[in-house]
């Protein structure tokens, strides 16, 4: 039972593995968590793996672990998450240190929204964003994401971004 | 209690892809019971029992977040480890739940058991939980013990009742306030 594989010019988004575990309990301990709601401990992060991980078996849809192709190396997650302080269904990424800046992140995020899009029939999806955040401002603002002013957050400082509406595909 | 949003059954063509999901987790039917794949509808149920004073002996009564975090651990360790919770249904009806398991604080793997009120004195709960037992040890799991709440008497019948003992020195290691009962995975068990 897996999360579906996805795959993008360089990347390959498949199923949460427990081997990927390590790199995203690293990344929840670090201080860049701190716009994600951490810094967690390793047995917080571990919630939150699996969160995201059930959610496949749950809900139908999930997070991927984001590989590059080229040689394996899992440089992050993207996820189509609903947790229960998430007023609803969310586009979310993490990437880890020494992948960013790639264009990765949009890429993989690109390719979930597509699933979110054409497999699943969603109509809408938002990314939540702490204001602090600039890198992932950024990269929200190259998927055509808008904030959405008046759409409820988990946290009332959080941004919102709210995705294009998909075309019909062709 | 209220739900949450997140807690509202897929609709639409995901349904179909939560199914075919689930539909890869192993289903044990016993007689009368079934042991199957959980669903996002089975959480009121999980819910009942935990954010109710029956959760007092996992750690609750829990807030209902935190009984969803419990549930996506549990469910989650089908796809990490290959065991995980069952949901235990007759015909329709949701008895609770057996899991072969794996948590933060766990040292080995852990069969559990949750049943609601109504199943108690049933015998149920001890067939769900051999049914379990029967699966680590068809798939070789290397030991399988029960944490239980040293106030829980009926766990500890149970327990019992499935020839599992007391484990003195991995309860000295653990260093809580909690029973360690080792099940025997051997064939004949």
């Amino acid at each position: 039972m897996t999360a579906p594989t996805l795959t993008t010019d360089r990347l390959t988004l498949q199923a949460h593995r427990i081997e990927d575990f390590p790199a995203y309990a690293r990344l929840w301990a670090s201080d860049e968590s701190r716009f994600m709601g951490g810094p967690l401990d390793r047995d917080a992060a571990w919630g939150m793996f699996c969160i995201d991980v059930a959610g496949w078996a749950l809900h139908g849809f999930g997070a991927w672990a984001v590989k590059r192709s080229a040689d394996g190396e899992t440089i992050g997650q993207v996820g189509l998450n609903a947790p229960p302080s998430f007023p609803e269904r969310e586009l979310g990424w993490l990437l880890y240190p020494g992948y960013r800046g790639c264009g990765y992140g949009c890429e993989a995020a690109r390719a979930a929204r597509g699933f979110a899009w054409h497999t699943l029939g969603w109509t809408t999806v938002v990314s939540y964003v702490d204001p602090q955040n600039t890198a992932s401002i950024r990269l929200a603002k190259r998927l055509g994401a808008v904030l959405d002013a008046n759409a409820a957050r988990p946290q009332p400082s959080d941004l919102v971004f709210r995705h294009p509406i998909p075309e019909t595909p062709r | 209690m209220r739900s949450h949003p997140h807690e509202t059954p897929p609709t639409g063509p995901v349904k179909a892809l939560a199914g075919r999901v689930a539909a890869q987790i192993p289903t044990l039917a016993i007689e009368d019971l079934i042991l199957r794949a959980p669903r996002a509808e089975d959480f009121h149920a999980y819910a009942e029992i935990v954010c109710s004073d029956r959760g007092r002996f996992v750690g609750g009564p829990l807030s209902r977040e935190e009984a969803w975090t419990d549930f996506a651990l549990m469910t989650a360790t089908w796809v990490l480890r290959g065991h995980g919770v069952w949901t235990v249904a007759r015909g329709g009806e949701i008895l609770g739940f057996v899991l072969v398991g794996f948590e933060p604080g766990d040292q080995e793997p852990e069969l559990g058991f949750l049943f609601r009120a109504t199943a108690e004195g049933t015998g149920t709960a001890c067939r769900a939980a051999r049914a379990a037992r029967d699966f680590a040890t068809a798939y070789e799991l290397p030991s399988l013990v029960s944490y239980i709440d040293p106030s829980n008497a009926r766990a500890q019948t149970l327990a019992r009742r499935l020839n599992a003992t007391r484990d003195t020195a991995a309860e000295m290691a653990l260093g809580e306030n909690g029973q360690v009962w080792r099940h025997s995975l051997s064939e004949n068990a």
